[in-house]
């Protein structure tokens, strides 16, 4: 079958081969992404958009896998970016540029050197000349190729026009002229007559020619000229060039011409040398330059020069630029007003103060007196600046010798010139110091008190001296006066004030106080009148206490220990020095100081933190405030240990010193102590009050402690406190009377010197806080803080208060005669006092102590037994008792008439704040006593243990 | 036991005098300071410059590298303390507060921190572990310039020009303050921590006791000639080692108190030896001595 079906057909060719059905060469469907578009050379095309095609890279997009890479901006230091501009060519490929792409590049002529002829035409056939010898188009003709013609200009060329003609129909001659003179006279109203007028030189010629038509003639544009700078229409700067460097046109208008019978004569050109008529010129080679110009002020001076007298003819004539015409109605005007005028005798001043609590800085405002500013010292500098003024002494620089004669002269010129402080000053810088160098070194000069003392003959006749050699119109009469005004002369540093002050001085004296105005200027203002009038009452007030004594006591040669820690400090030094010397290093050459490691140190170092949490003691010392009557404290103090050498004095002012010293310490102590100590710091705290009332001091420094107290220890522990203190106060009731009795027993002793101190206060007071609103207000903030304060102990505000207006512990000691009541409450020590006059005094106060602390156990309270008819505090009840058997000794009625100032009642009652006192006192004392006299051991311990129970009941 | 000390380099660093020269903390470098305000890092044993540091606007005055060994703290008269980066050669940070020229520079032990004296009188605490360019701390308590500085694990020790060394006890939170009666131009603590030498301008080297202030010995003979000289213990705490204006390097024995050597380079100079480093480990001294480096090293081993 097969075979004959094999003959029935015919094959032609090569059969196929069978398809081998296991492996079919399956065709992939060409994929999108894998239609690559390459150019003639094989090379992958970008994508060809521009050429029809469409092939965008990997899966059709461009460059990497993830499609178009985002254009990458990379800049470092060492290679940094360009800036990238992207270009058409960036996106097409080689082809799109090549000579039959899209954009083909090659060099071809710019549009301008296009044949503007041939524009339109496709290409340009290239003609070929084979007539000429040189095949192909003429090189001329490529060269010279006509300038780009405007369309404008073609149509008109179209249209027959040809350049130089004008436009418009054709016209005959005369036509022809007239409209060239109507153009002239166009021309001449728009550029002025600065061109000569141009003969129509046409006129001349024949009119022959009437059916001659001719095109008109190209009508000349005139143009304006752009503006193109910032002057003022009209104006043309002068020409900087100089003559050769200058262009000079010479084909320029005639500078010169004249008509003569309808033709023209000119002179064209320009030529060197003065014309025939030309007036006779200075500068025929020059033109205008700015440097011939001048620029500086003064009288004017006329320069003659062609340009300045055009320019000013023309300005006169019309007042105006060129061009411009003046103004019908003129702009209205603004109206100014002056300023007010200030009146004649006005004088700016302000006064200076550091804070409302001090008193304005006198002298500063003074300088400006009259309005002029004065010369200022050095040490009204450091007044202003607050700094503190160390002017050296001449007398400093010899502290342990006499000063002479020629010093004090010296001393006296300098103080004339207003260079050496005034006493007031010094009392203002002592309370800004901080550090008590130069103030020490103004205490151990004893030339203060040479310099200031009446008693002494010596010092008054050195006084006499220095007086006559700078006596002052003799205005003194005696020489107690002259010894005064001495001391006044130091007051003012203003000479002209101190001069009248002088002058006041014995106007005061005569009686005739109203004088003072007839020598003070006339350039003073009212005010200032009557401010230095009151300044020199204050000032005289001052004056009439003892100041001599006062003076002379206030410095003191350093032998208290507790105040001369400048010299201790430099005598150490010495030591040290000393120690170095003789090679002993060790604990004399080593110094131990706190030091507080930042927090990042001790980390970086790896340890723990020192002290972490505790209070930095130096910080809170420093931020303690000082103030004038820190220094009065001190020298109140001082002085009465100096003043007389009377035993007694010493037993007093060392008490004083002592209590002070403590509150010193306390004040220090205090921030650093923990609040459950707060009960003893409430007794300290009480014991301050107690201590003021009987040193019957108002010292600023207390006055802080109260406020930093209250900050410290807040409201609450002053309550506590108070719930405490009645529990207390059967403790304290018998301290109250030994403490009583000790500091009474002193103060009796020191009540004359006292007086004095207690009168001198007050005058510091007036001085420094009179005639001032803000001083009463900060007075009245003070009496606040303390009827907050009372209130939250437990006593009466005004009782507090009462030592600090008027003087009412006067009236105590007016009253009570506690001599005698320590006399009989058997206290021999009192009278060892006053007997051995050489005693140590720590010994003697732990002495009265433990007496009276014997003295305390027999004793029963008997109280209100003289409350009716006493002033002052209440009496421990023990003592009044005492008192009750005695009489008045004649002691106290020796003191009492040394008051001069008003017994002001008191109220009554004390004996809290006494107790306090007593407890604060004892339980310092036990700690001394431990140290110092280990023999009384016991009594001591008996000390502490009450503290302690104290100190557990709160 | 004898030891002989032998010259073994001289170097020419050529930068300059030199003002001071520190061995690294592992004693295989050496940093010197030039007055030509460039800083060499330097293998020493094979005199050979392994990378010069410029950016010092003056003077650099001191320097010290960190444990690691991977950066550089120098200071100068250009008032600036200056990090560096060993390997690259620049500047990490610059650190400026110092009010006058810097004289001494020193990394704690874990080199987290930097601590230097200047001759504004004021010693300043850097922390270069964080970014702040500002000092941490402040130690104001100098009258005088501070003329070097050395801290150790809790310590730090400045030496001022107001006759007093001082030291700062950051574990307790004290400053001792020791006056030496002159002026103090190096205190450095010995290598067991319990004493300072304290070369004074009176020429006079002290030994004191740290923790009483007691003086231990003194060490005279040298010159000192007004010259800001160094001094040392050598590595087994028993010698002190002091520079001098007669350019020796002056070696006594620390408890007899006699000079057991003066050691000089090959030929005589005029230049005195002012900055001296001790190897950490072996008796090895690097000595500046004007434009040179001297090396020295102990030649017998000790018995």
């Amino acid at each position: 079958m097969s075979d004959s079906e094999d003959e029935n057909y015919v094959t032609f060719g090569v059969p196929l081969e069978p398809i081998d059905e296991d492996n079919v060469p399956r065709k992939k469907p060409m994929t999108i992404e894998d239609q690559y578009a390459y150019d003639a050379q094989g090379r992958r095309r970008f994508h060809g958009a521009f050429t029809g095609g469409f092939s965008a890279g990997y899966f059709n997009t461009v460059g990497t896998r993830d499609g178009w890479r985002p254009q990458q901006f990379k800049s470092s230091r060492s290679s940094k970016a360009e800036n990238i501009t992207q270009r058409p060519e960036d996106f097409m490929d080689e082809e799109d540029t090549s000579e039959f792409g899209i954009a083909p590049t090659g060099i071809r002529a710019s549009e301008n050197y296009v044949n503007s002829g041939q524009r339109g035409t496709k290409r340009e056939r290239i003609t070929r000349d084979n007539n000429n010898p040189i095949p192909g188009t003429p090189v001329l003709k490529e060269l010279l190729k006509p300038v780009k013609e405007t369309v404008g200009i073609m149509l008109l060329k179209k249209m027959g026009w040809r350049p130089g003609q004008g436009v418009g129909s054709r016209l005959t001659k005369k036509q022809k002229a007239k409209i060239k003179r109507k153009n002239e006279r166009m021309k001449d109203m728009q550029q002025g007559s600065r061109k000569p007028n141009l003969e129509n030189t046409s006129e001349d010629s024949e009119d022959d020619y009437e059916n001659v038509t001719f095109a008109p003639d190209d009508y000349e544009p005139f143009r304006c000229n752009p503006k193109d700078n910032y002057f003022g229409i009209g104006y043309s700067g002068l020409d900087r060039r100089t003559i050769l460097s200058g262009h000079v046109n010479l084909f320029e208008t005639p500078a010169f011409s004249i008509r003569d019978k309808n033709k023209k004569l000119s002179i064209h050109g320009q030529a060197f040398g003065v014309g025939a008529f030309e007036a006779d010129d200075e500068d025929i080679y020059e033109r205008e330059d700015m440097t011939r110009y001048d620029f500086s002020l003064g009288p004017e001076r006329k320069t003659k020069t062609r340009w300045s007298e055009n320019s000013s003819g023309s300005r006169n004539l019309n007042n105006c630029l060129e061009g411009f015409v003046l103004a019908k109605n003129k702009l209205e005007l603004k109206k100014v007003f002056p300023p007010p005028e200030l009146p004649k005798n006005f004088v700016p001043v302000h006064t200076i103060r550091k804070s409302r609590f001090y008193p304005p800085i006198e002298n500063v405002s003074r300088s400006t007196e009259n309005g002029k500013r004065k010369n200022l010292t050095a040490a009204d500098r450091a007044k202003i600046l607050e700094d503190t003024y160390n002017t050296k002494k001449p007398f400093e620089t010899h502290p342990n010798s006499v000063p002479s004669v020629a010093s004090n002269i010296i001393s006296k010129t300098l103080n004339l010139h207003g260079k050496q402080q005034t006493e007031e000053r010094r009392k203002e810088e002592n309370q800004r110091a901080k550090t008590a160098v130069s103030w020490m070194e103004k205490l151990t000069a004893q030339s203060f008190i040479k310099g200031g003392t009446v008693g002494s003959s010596k010092d008054s006749g050195g006084n006499l001296k220095k007086l006559e050699e700078f006596k002052d119109s003799s205005t003194t009469s005696d020489k107690q006066s002259k010894v005064c005004q001495d001391n006044v002369k130091s007051y003012f540093s203003d000479p002209g004030k101190q001069r009248r002050f002088e002058q006041y001085l014995v106007f005061v004296k005569d009686g005739e106080k109203n004088k003072l105005e007839s020598i003070q200027p006339l350039s003073m203002t009212e005010w200032d009148r009557e401010h230095e009038r009151i300044e020199f009452e204050q000032a005289i007030k001052l004056f009439e206490q003892p100041t001599n004594e006062y003076v002379a006591n206030k410095f003191k040669s350093a032998s208290d220990p507790s105040r001369s820690d400048v010299s201790v400090q430099s005598s150490q030094e010495d030591e040290i020095k000393q120690a170095v010397k003789m090679k002993m290093f060790g604990k004399l050459t080593r110094e131990r100081v706190e030091w507080k490691p930042a927090s990042i140190v001790c980390k970086r170092f790896n340890i723990p933190e020192p002290k972490v949490g505790c209070v930095q003691p130096e910080m809170q010392k420093r931020s303690a405030k000082f103030s004038i009557f820190d220094s009065l404290d001190w020298n109140n103090s001082v002085k009465f240990l100096r003043a007389s050498k009377e035993i007694n004095d010493v037993n007093m002012s060392l008490s004083i010193s002592e209590n002070t010293d403590k509150n010193m310490l306390d004040n220090t102590e205090k921030h650093i102590i923990d609040n459950t100590d707060s009960n003893v710091k409430e007794t300290s705290d009480d014991i301050f009050f107690q201590n003021r009332e009987t040193i019957e001091l108002v010292s600023e420094k207390m006055r802080n402690f109260e406020v930093s107290y209250e900050k410290v220890f807040g409201k609450e522990v002053s309550e506590t406190s108070l719930k405490t203190h009645s529990s207390r106060t059967t403790d304290t009731e018998i301290m109250n009377q030994q403490e009583n009795q000790k500091n009474i027993s002193s103060t009796m002793k020191a009540s004359t010197s006292k007086n004095k101190s207690e009168e001198k206060k007050d005058l510091f007071k007036s001085i420094f806080l009179s005639s001032s609103e803000e001083s009463d207000s900060e007075l009245n903030e003070s009496l606040d803080s303390e009827a907050v304060k009372s209130v939250l102990i437990g006593k009466v505000p005004s009782e507090v208060n009462v030592n600090r207006n008027t003087s009412p512990p006067r009236g105590i000691f007016a009253k009570v005669d506690l001599d005698s009541l320590v006399n009989n409450t058997k206290s021999n020590v009192q009278l060892n006092e006053t007997t051995s006059k050489e005693k140590d005094v720590n010994i003697v106060n732990s002495e009265l102590e433990t007496e009276s602390q014997q003295d305390n156990s027999n004793s029963n309270p008997s109280k209100t037994q003289l409350l009716s008819n006493m002033y002052g505090p209440v009496l421990p009840s023990r003592l009044l008792k005492t008192e009750s058997k005695t009489a008045e000794p004649s002691s106290s009625q020796m003191l009492k008439p040394v008051f001069k100032s008003v017994v002001v009642p008191k109220p009554k009652v004390e004996s809290e704040m006494c107790g306090v006192w007593v407890e604060r006192e004892k339980v310092k004392k036990s700690k001394k006593e431990k140290k110092k006299h280990k023999h009384k051991e016991h009594k001591s311990s008996k000390h502490k243990r009450k503290s302690k129970k104290e100190k557990r009941a709160s | 036991m004898e030891i002989d000390y032998k010259l073994i380099r001289e170097i020419e660093c050529k930068q300059g005098a030199v003002r001071a020269v520190r061995f690294s903390v592992d004693g295989a470098y050496c940093l010197t300071c030039g007055a030509d305000r460039k800083l060499k890092l330097w293998n020493p044993y094979r005199g050979v410059c392994l990378k010069v540091y410029g950016g010092h606007g003056d003077e650099v005055m001191d320097a010290s590298a960190s444990c690691d060994s991977s950066q550089i703290v120098s200071c100068g008269l250009d008032k600036s303390v200056i990090l560096w980066d060993v390997a690259t050669g620049t500047p990490v940070r610059r650190l400026r507060g110092h009010a006058g020229p810097i004289n001494t520079v020193r990394f704690n032990e874990e080199s987290s921190m930097v601590v230097s004296g200047s001759r504004d009188n004021m010693v300043m605490l850097w922390d270069v572990k964080s970014k702040a360019l500002e000092p941490v701390q402040y130690l104001n308590d100098a009258k005088d310039s501070v003329s070097s500085v050395r801290v150790s694990d809790h310590e730090i020790l400045t030496a001022s020009f107001d006759g007093k060394i001082r030291r700062y006890d950051i574990r307790v939170g004290e400053l001792y303050t020791d006056y030496m009666g002159d002026a103090v131009t190096c205190a450095s603590f010995t290598r067991d921590g319990q004493c300072v030498v304290v070369s004074c301008a009176d020429g006079v080297v002290r030994l004191i006791d740290k923790d009483s202030g007691e003086l231990l010995g003194e060490f005279a003979g040298h010159v000192a000639n007004n010259l800001c000289l160094e001094s040392s213990v050598d590595t087994q705490d028993t010698r002190i080692i002091s520079g001098s204006a007669d350019g020796k390097l002056w070696i006594w024995e620390l408890v007899s108190q006699k000079v057991v050597a003066k050691l000089s380079g090959f030929k005589p100079t005029k230049h005195p030896i002012v900055s001296l480093s001790v190897h950490p480990q072996t008796n090895c001294f690097l000595a500046t001595n004007g434009p040179n480096v001297l090396m020295w090293s102990t030649a017998s081993v000790q018995e």
